[in-house]
């Protein structure tokens, strides 16, 4: 009876002990731990690294083609100028040919080579004689803006270098004024750099203004041009919109840090917090709905990325404070740890554990990484459309010269091209000719053929966003993925063992045969 | 016999709480496994769809250069035929200057093809070194929370949250990033299929002269 009532005891101890946990079961741990190597095996973060080597190999020998295609043309084109017997089918279609172009480039004034220039809106010109050409006032135009736009990047670049010597870094666009701390607004090299820059900027804007001027709605042209003013008066939109709601969320963090504790005051501020940086995050400005490509569209992203540099901001400030490393007792005050909460708060626990913090961390960081990659594609996409622009400027300005070489000449155009080529050193038409011809193959080369491959890298950045989107997609499932499955794999793992139980059983047997022995 | 039956009592009320407790952590563990199970299930459906789409895009791609080989091998043709008539014809004067014209535009084309190299050279470099930085951190940030998991009990209540947690993200993935693949596909797929058919229509118009 003292035997069996012991044995029952050490039964009850055992019972009690492994019924609060969990029996070990070996075939689910091993099952759950080859579950957890399969996910790390599948690869899914690289999955997509060989596609897009593919990508690259194909869009390279598509831009090639799109080259072929238009030298092809142009060689066509002008075999058949030379290859023309009467006036008609040589200088006739090299004229035909320009001014179809010029017309599609620019429009039908343009063709016509009437003034097209609205003095109003080109004060920066000078005065300007109201029967200039439209050739001519496109080289003034496209001169002045060049000469321009290298004065603000010039002034960009000095305006950088001297914050980089304060050890302060801002974005320097000519879309929004630089935002300066008042002891960096105060050097004396920052406000005069500053300033330029800013006139510059403002320069640029109205040449460009003046430029769309002279170029018809509809032309290829003027469509790009209306684009890029949409770009332009959509980030100015979304950078007013970006810094006021960061200057409420500053403010209100701040404000927050600085108060004194109160009941219920952590949560209502978080609360408020949370609402400006969910305000940040779906930012969009009606100007963006005139943008017509979707890469394009993604300019609103600066909102989101904002909201998610917060984010990570308060993230990293309460992680480092764990870590000892930031002395600043505001990071995990509790309306930041209120805030951090609801930013997480996709869980039902209430209790978030350290490494769920530093796993969101992780994911805000890759957020915020892939809406940098979005911006970054805008900027490309605006970039493109700015090269476009300049490709077809470039071969209207070249089409323009080879119009003129032909109407300057009747005496030559009056027999076939190929004959006023062929005319010998003291003819002067040989080099109207040549000239005619060699102006009209420069624009097709160094204008149109850049302009089309330019179209094409439109349509390359619209394929590798698919394709890094879903990347992203596989890369971010993977980080969160494996965690979870490594849990399930913990869980099994940590189950009691046979051998904990029989060590556990050893241990509470001994006093039973040492009172036996007694 | 009365402290028999104060152990028995005893010794079943601790089996009954274990027991009970056993069976909810596993119904937990058996759920949740359940759970990831699906979704494991779905990233294998998002890996599908992202092959269609890659798939999509290919022959989208694949039928564009065709209609754009068609049209250079068109207007090469064009360029031959009347080249080698003046070669046959003896006109050796325009074959030389048609020459001429093509090795001064072919100069200035070499030109601009490195000056475009070079730029994106440089664009590459910079695009290396920042996913180097990134994929670095990714890995540190891996081991970080293996190292915080160790350091914090494994508490079964705590599992939910990893459990929850990573279908609340993956339902994020799929709204954001994956929905944003499926739209640039469908751009990038209608703006090749645009393409083709006006190179088609090119291709249909009688040659120029």
């Amino acid at each position: 009876m003292h035997i069996s009532l012991r044995g029952m005891g050490i039964a009850g101890v055992f019972i009690c002990v492994s019924g609060c946990g969990t029996f070990y079961n070996a075939s689910n741990d091993s099952a759950a731990k080859a579950a957890s190597r399969a996910v790390s095996d599948a690869g899914l973060a690289t999955a997509l690294d060989s596609e897009r080597e593919a990508l690259v190999k194909q869009q390279t020998e598509r831009l090639a083609l799109v080259a072929r295609v238009e030298l092809a043309a142009r060689d066509a084109l002008i075999a058949a100028i030379v290859d023309g017997t009467t006036p008609q089918s040589s200088w006739g279609l090299l004229q035909k040919l320009a001014a179809d172009r010029i017309s599609k480039i620019a429009g039908k004034n343009a063709e016509a080579n009437t003034p097209v220039l609205d003095p109003a809106r080109c004060k920066l010109l000078g005065p300007m004689d109201s029967n200039t050409a439209f050739g001519r006032t496109l080289r003034l135009v496209n001169d002045r803006l060049q000469a321009e736009s290298a004065n603000a990047t010039t002034y960009r670049s000095q305006l950088a270098l001297r914050l980089s010597q304060l050890n302060h870094s801002t974005e320097l666009t000519c879309s929004q004024p630089p935002v300066l701390p008042p002891e960096i607004q105060g050097d004396s090299r920052v406000a005069p750099l500053s300033s330029a820059y800013q006139q510059s900027c403002a320069r640029v804007a109205e040449l460009q203004t003046c430029a769309v001027s002279a170029f018809a709605k509809n032309s290829n042209i003027g469509q790009i041009q209306d684009q890029l003013v949409q770009i332009s008066v959509t980030k100015g939109e979304i950078a007013v919109e970006v810094k006021s709601q960061r200057d409420v969320y500053t403010k209100l963090l701040r404000d927050a840090d600085a108060a004194k504790p109160r009941e219920g005051a952590a949560e209502e501020l978080a609360k408020k917090l949370r609402e400006v940086l969910d305000r940040l995050d779906k930012l969009s400005v009606p100007g963006s709905l005139s943008l017509k490509d979707d890469v394009l569209k993604r300019v609103n992203d600066e909102g989101r990325a904002a909201a998610l540099e917060e984010k990570q901001a308060v993230l990293d400030g309460y992680l480092q404070a764990l870590a000892g490393i930031q002395s600043d007792k505001a990071s995990n005050d509790q309306h930041r740890v209120f805030l951090i909460s609801s930013l997480i708060n996709r869980v039902t626990s209430k209790t978030i554990p350290t490494a769920g913090i530093l796993m969101e961390a992780e994911f805000t960081r890759h957020q915020l990484a892939t809406t940098k990659a979005r911006l970054a594609r805008a900027e490309q996409a605006e970039q493109l459309y700015r090269r476009q622009r300049d490709h077809l400027m470039e071969e209207l300005i070249w089409m323009n010269e080879s119009l003129a070489h032909v109407r300057a000449a009747p005496k030559c155009t009056a027999q076939p091209l190929f004959v006023s080529l062929n005319s010998g050193l003291a003819n002067g038409c040989s080099l109207t000719a040549s000239r005619a011809l060699l102006a009209f193959s420069a624009g097709w080369t160094g204008g149109r053929v850049q302009a089309e491959q330019d179209k094409y890298r439109l349509i390359d950045l619209n394929e590798q966003a698919s394709l890094e989107e879903s990347a992203v997609a596989l890369a971010q499932t993977d980080a969160v993925i494996k965690t979870a499955v490594g849990q399930i794999a913990a869980v099994h793992a940590n189950g009691i063992r046979p051998e904990h139980l029989a060590a556990l059983a050893q241990a509470l047997s001994l006093p039973a045969i040492a009172i036996r022995v007694k | 016999m009365k402290k028999i039956f104060r152990v028995v009592v005893v010794v079943t009320a601790c089996f009954m709480s274990g027991c009970s407790s056993l069976q909810r952590t596993d119904d937990i563990t058996t759920q949740n496994t359940k759970k990831i199970a699906l979704l494991i299930q779905d990233i294998q459906d998002s890996t599908t769809r992202f092959q269609r789409q890659r798939n999509a895009i290919a022959v989208a791609s694949k039928s564009q250069r065709n209609a754009m080989e068609a049209l250079a091998l068109r207007q090469e043709l064009n360029a031959y035929r009347t080249t080698a008539a003046w070669d046959i014809a003896g006109h050796q004067s325009r074959t030389q200057a048609f020459a001429a014209l093509h090795a001064a535009s072919s100069s200035l084309l070499e030109r601009l093809d490195a000056q475009r190299a070079s730029a994106l050279a440089h664009e590459r470099d910079l695009q290396q070194a920042r996913s180097a930085v990134q994929i670095q951190g990714a890995k540190l940030n891996e081991a970080a929370v293996i190292l915080m998991k160790l350091a914090e009990p494994t508490d079964k209540e705590q599992s939910q949250f990893y459990w929850d947690y990573v279908m609340e993200v993956r339902e994020l993935i799929k709204k954001d990033s994956e929905a944003a693949a499926a739209s640039n596909t469908s751009v990038a797929q209608a703006q090749l299929d645009a393409d083709r058919s006006s190179i088609v229509n090119e291709l249909e118009k009688p040659p120029t002269k």
